[in-house]
């Protein structure tokens, strides 16, 4: 079945996603900072993150379902769960679905948090970097509105927050342990 | 209530129940692992009932969970950035 | 002028250190004593129980309890003998393990084979080479026993031989503690139940089971029969009190200290149980006794068997800040209470002894880090600090400048700034 509504709601959600998953990088990012403020207080940062993220995960099924159901695109169900296969710019797809599995891996990794070994979460989770860095490629590549002007400045906004924002990481990393070597 | 988590002295600690190391308590409790508390401060803001911070920005648990701050000590808990602290409930015997 | 390190003094005991200038090797120790028996479970816990023994490391636990914990599990248990001796004023371990191992080893050997397992640990210190030594040898000894030996060789720190810091060890892992959520008899090495015990509290079960009950309870009390090793100390962490030599002796419980002390000793101030231990003041070892239950009713502790009079005329006061300094130095600091506020109680202490009243600080900071680590390092270095403040009359006299030592000769503490 094919729909304008269906291919609307995929590039659509698309889009939003770029952004939320931006917010969400982001803002996993700035949970380790422990500066705090009467105004923010520690806990908010996170509980925004992991609220944003699951923002993210409904968006990102309604992603991938759109992108299936809608048969002007030759997508099957199994390619926007396994990265290879595909037929349709079978790359950028591949990117698209590699970001799912990683997001899928990512969160259940985060909600059994308390189950696995800690090493074990932490080296998942390091991977949202990759997971971002894969998901705008996918975008960039695959995106029918990806040429026009306004993709290009909100991609470019997006990719340049997180970097910042990682930036910010690695300096909060390089002073904690400049503290630890003079302890 | 102060959401950034206000600092306690010892007597305040002294009048709180203290819970033992180890073994099975009356009721539940909030007990912190720490060699992996790195002072991050989340748990005295969610549960403040139970934990409140020392001048060095670590936990002091002032007392066993009571049947209101069970959601709260629960949500501290998976809110610990270095899951540091753990929720001990009784065993049913 | 300090004695050679490794030199120690012990004199004859009745039960653990009966014999001691005999021939101690397994050859001989097994021509006099015979066969081990092979005792199960059921009938080591009723020894046990019936002669109330208590764990030697300093906590005082009852053997029987934790022996039970480690028999009710389901995986092979396995024994750990610790010999580490963190505490540098105690030499009692040491002592054994040098003059007559068997008689640990024999205790070890009982539990393994009661516990149906064949593994024993035994846990030396690598800054008391001859013990270490010593335990090699005994054991090489022993290889036809059919026992499966593993001498494990800790660090020289005082938390070296805490009971997770050792297990830690044994695992391959960095030799300090961290945390227990269960007690080791139930949940200790790689998750199997862990028959940790000082090396002492072996050896008390080794002459328990080869003299038989009646002649271990023929000495000490009906309370608490047997005896207990003391350590009468001279070691601080600026080196040795007056260049002696510590000096081990078996004292049967409920002996009046008078009776085992010099003159000079029971009238200056005593360190009780250790670094982690309680100060006495003047005279007040002339009305104690040998006993965990009596000076545990009077706040005080028989902790690792140390007891340190201050025959040098120094004064608890200074003396309780440096070792405060020492114990602070000596933080695995892995906990956060313990690794800042164990040096703000050393500097808080250093205050009181350069005549400030800090008194009122010192007890809230010792309230900050009592039971807030992964081990009892802050909890016994909070006991001490807060027995010096007990200390009638000592601490309102130093600040006074009343006391002999004189306030400006705080010695040079041994802090890395």
């Amino acid at each position: 079945m094919t729909s304008p509504l269906l291919w609307y709601v995929n590039r659509g959600s698309g889009v939003v996603l770029l952004l939320v998953l931006t917010l969400t990088t982001v803002l996993g990012i700035l949970s380790t900072s422990r500066r705090f403020s009467a105004l923010w207080p520690r806990f908010v940062t996170q509980g925004l993150h992991r609220s944003v993220a699951g923002t993210a995960a409904v968006l990102l099924v309604a992603h991938a379902t759109s992108a299936v159901v809608d048969t002007y695109v030759d997508i099957r169900w199994w390619q926007a769960l396994v990265p290879f296969g595909a037929t349709y710019k079978p790359l950028y797809l591949s990117l698209g679905t590699l970001a799912l599995d990683l997001i899928g891996v990512i969160i259940v990794t985060s909600v059994m948090r308390d189950r696995i070994p800690t090493r074990t979460w932490r080296a998942v989770h390091v991977l949202s970097y990759l997971t971002f860095g894969v998901a705008v490629v996918h975008g960039v590549g695959i995106g029918t509105d990806a040429g026009q002007r306004w993709s290009v400045l909100l991609t470019l906004a997006c990719v340049g927050l997180v970097a910042l924002a990682t930036l910010a990481r690695l300096g909060i990393g390089l002073r904690a342990a400049a503290e630890g070597s003079r302890a | 209530m102060s959401t950034t988590g206000h600092t306690a002295t010892a007597g305040q600690r002294a009048t709180g129940a203290v819970a033992p190391r180890t073994g099975s308590p009356d009721q539940p409790v909030l007990r912190v692992d720490w060699p992996d508390c790195r002072a991050r401060g989340l748990c005295a803001e969610l549960v403040p009932e139970n934990i409140v911070l020392d001048e060095w920005g670590y936990p002091l648990v002032t007392g066993p969970v009571t049947r209101r701050a069970l959601r709260h000590a629960r949500e501290a808990v998976t809110s610990c950035p270095h899951q540091a602290l753990r929720l001990i409930e009784p065993v049913r015997r | 002028m300090t004695t050679p390190p490794g030199e120690l003094l012990v004199s004859p005991g009745p039960l653990l250190l009966a014999g001691i200038g005999e021939d101690q090797s397994y050859a001989a120790h097994h021509a006099r004593e015979g066969a081990l028996p092979q005792l199960s479970v059921e009938d080591l816990l009723a020894l046990t129980s019936s002669a109330a023994v208590r764990g030697r490391g300093g906590a005082a636990f009852p053997f029987a309890t934790k022996l039970s914990a480690a028999a009710d599990g389901v995986r092979r248990p396995v024994v750990v003998v610790n010999a580490a001796e963190g505490e540098p004023a105690s030499a009692k371990d040491s002592v054994l393990l040098r003059t007559v191992p068997h008689r640990v080893l024999d205790g070890a050997v009982l539990a393994a084979r009661a516990l149906g397992t064949r593994e024993i640990h035994v846990v030396t210190s690598e800054d008391r080479p001859e013990t270490e030594e010593a335990v090699t040898k005994a054991v090489h000894e022993r290889r036809g026993e059919g026992i499966r030996w593993r001498h494990q060789h800790a660090e020289g720190r005082f938390v070296s031989g805490q009971a997770r810091a050792v297990i830690e060890l044994m695992s391959g892992r960095v030799g300090l503690p961290v945390t227990a959520w269960k007690p080791e008899a139930m949940d200790g090495y790689k998750g199997r139940p862990t028959l940790l015990s000082n090396a002492e509290t072996f050896a008390h079960l080794g002459v328990l089971v080869r003299r038989g009950p009646g002649a271990y309870a023929a000495h000490g009390t009906a309370e608490e029969p047997g005896t207990t090793l003391l350590t009468i100390a001279t070691v601080l962490p600026d080196g040795q009190l007056g260049g002696a030599a510590p000096h081990v002796i078996e004292v049967e419980h409920g002996t009046p200290f008078a009776a085992v002390l010099s003159s000079p000793q029971l009238d200056a101030p005593a360190l009780l149980g250790g670094y982690h231990g309680t100060w006495v003041g003047p005279g007040s070892l002339r009305e104690l006794t040998v006993s965990h239950c009596a000076l545990r009713d009077r706040g005080l502790t028989i902790g690792a068997g140390v007891v340190l009079p201050l025959t040098d005329g120094s004064c608890p006061v200074a003396r309780t800040a440096e070792l405060a300094a020492y114990l602070a130095d000596e933080s695995a600091g892995r906990c956060g209470p313990c690794r800042l506020g164990l040096p703000t109680l050393a500097d808080e202490l250093a205050a009181l002894a350069s005549g400030a009243d800090r008194r009122h600080r010192i007890a809230e900071v010792a309230g900050l880090v009592e039971r807030r680590g992964a081990c009892a390092h802050p909890d016994g270095t909070a006991r001490l600090a807060r027995s010096l403040i007990a200390l009638e009359g000592v601490v309102e006299a130093h600040l006074d400048g009343a006391c002999r030592c004189g306030r400006g000769q705080v010695r040079q503490l041994r802090r890395s700034a």
